[in-house]
């Protein structure tokens, strides 16, 4: 891996990419329920010293040994496919990898939460 | 109510209180669930139709017995969960994509709800949907409109659910079985004395 930015900044990056994507009307947090919790803590915590709520980004990304772990939750809108929006999303994420230093990648997982 | 029958921490209840706000104040924990939202969705549609057979029934001077309306409500609550991961197939060996099962039921909900004259009662989805190319079946129970034709309107049915889940899913669908459990009949009108 090289030039890989700062996970919050990859994680802020990925967030814009997936919500760029036609027919992306919502972005749900993919964390698993113990980083969300820490996560949740963490916000709290910011909340009370800052006074202003923590934007948290919800693309989650993991560094394991065989390379990053991504995992997004999306809501997708009609008339658009879920098929097809999911795919895109995956693409703009690998896009997106691309142009930040091209990191190697273990997984990326997008699941379709809501269609409306 | 206990827990299980919750959504992402909310009772079918706050989840009704919150449509009675109009969604306000905004609740995060309620606008970032998914489920939630498939289940407010759900509500809502059968509450805009539910108040125009009430008003058709108004003129009637009738009443209606409701419970048939909190049978539904309960199964849009119930099928709003996650459920099992449909997968959507991808040509990188990296890429793991699904459809959540609670997604793909509401928007069978969504399309048989379109459908003029039916309600959607229960959807489910029999097989192994997390097998790509797995044959599964869609079974719906539906209410009817007094007085339509049921056949045709199966057949409306039938074709909004293939087509939605055929934009939707990769699911090879092997047959969408639906059962009209119920006839929706407007009271009579009542007697002059």
């Amino acid at each position: 891996m090289s030039d890989t930015p700062a996970p919050d900044l990859l994680t802020d990056q990925l967030d814009e990419a997936v919500l760029a994507v036609p027919g992306v009307d919502a972005l749900y947090s993919a964390a698993p329920l113990v980083a969300t919790v820490i996560a949740s803590v963490i916000a709290t915590t910011v909340e009370a010293v800052t006074g202003r709520p923590r934007v948290t980004s919800s693309v989650y990304v993991a560094e394991k040994k065989t390379g990053l772990e991504i995992a997004v939750k999306i809501g997708v809108t009609l008339p658009y496919a879920a098929t097809d929006v999911s795919r895109r999303v995956h693409d703009a994420i690998t896009e997106r990898l691309d142009q930040t230093g091209n990191p190697a990648v273990a997984e990326i997982a997008v699941t379709v939460a809501r269609i409306d | 109510m206990i827990s299980s029958d919750e959504l992402s921490g909310h009772t079918f209840e706050e989840l009704s209180d919150y449509l009675d706000r109009g969604r306000t104040p905004a609740d995060p924990s309620i606008d970032s669930s998914p489920e939630c939202q498939t289940a407010l969705s759900g509500m809502q549609r059968l509450r805009r139709t539910h108040r125009a057979l009430l008003r058709r029934d108004v003129q009637r001077e009738s009443e209606r017995e409701e419970s048939w309306v909190s049978s539904i409500l309960q199964h849009i609550n119930l099928e709003a969960r996650a459920g099992r991961d449909i997968p959507i197939s991808h040509p990188s060996p990296t890429a793991r994509l699904s459809v959540t099962e609670g997604a793909v039921r509401g928007i069978l909900r969504a399309a048989g709800d379109n459908v003029p004259g039916i309600i959607v009662g229960r959807c489910r989805l029999d097989g192994d949907v997390a097998n790509l190319g797995a044959p599964i079946t869609v079974r719906v129970d539906a209410t009817v409109m007094e007085g339509e034709n049921i056949p045709a309107l199966a057949d409306q049915l039938r074709e909004a659910l293939y087509s939605a889940l055929h934009q939707h899913t990769e699911l090879s669908v092997a047959a969408v079985d639906i059962t009209i459990r119920d006839l929706y009949q407007s009271a009579a009108p009542r007697r002059r004395k």
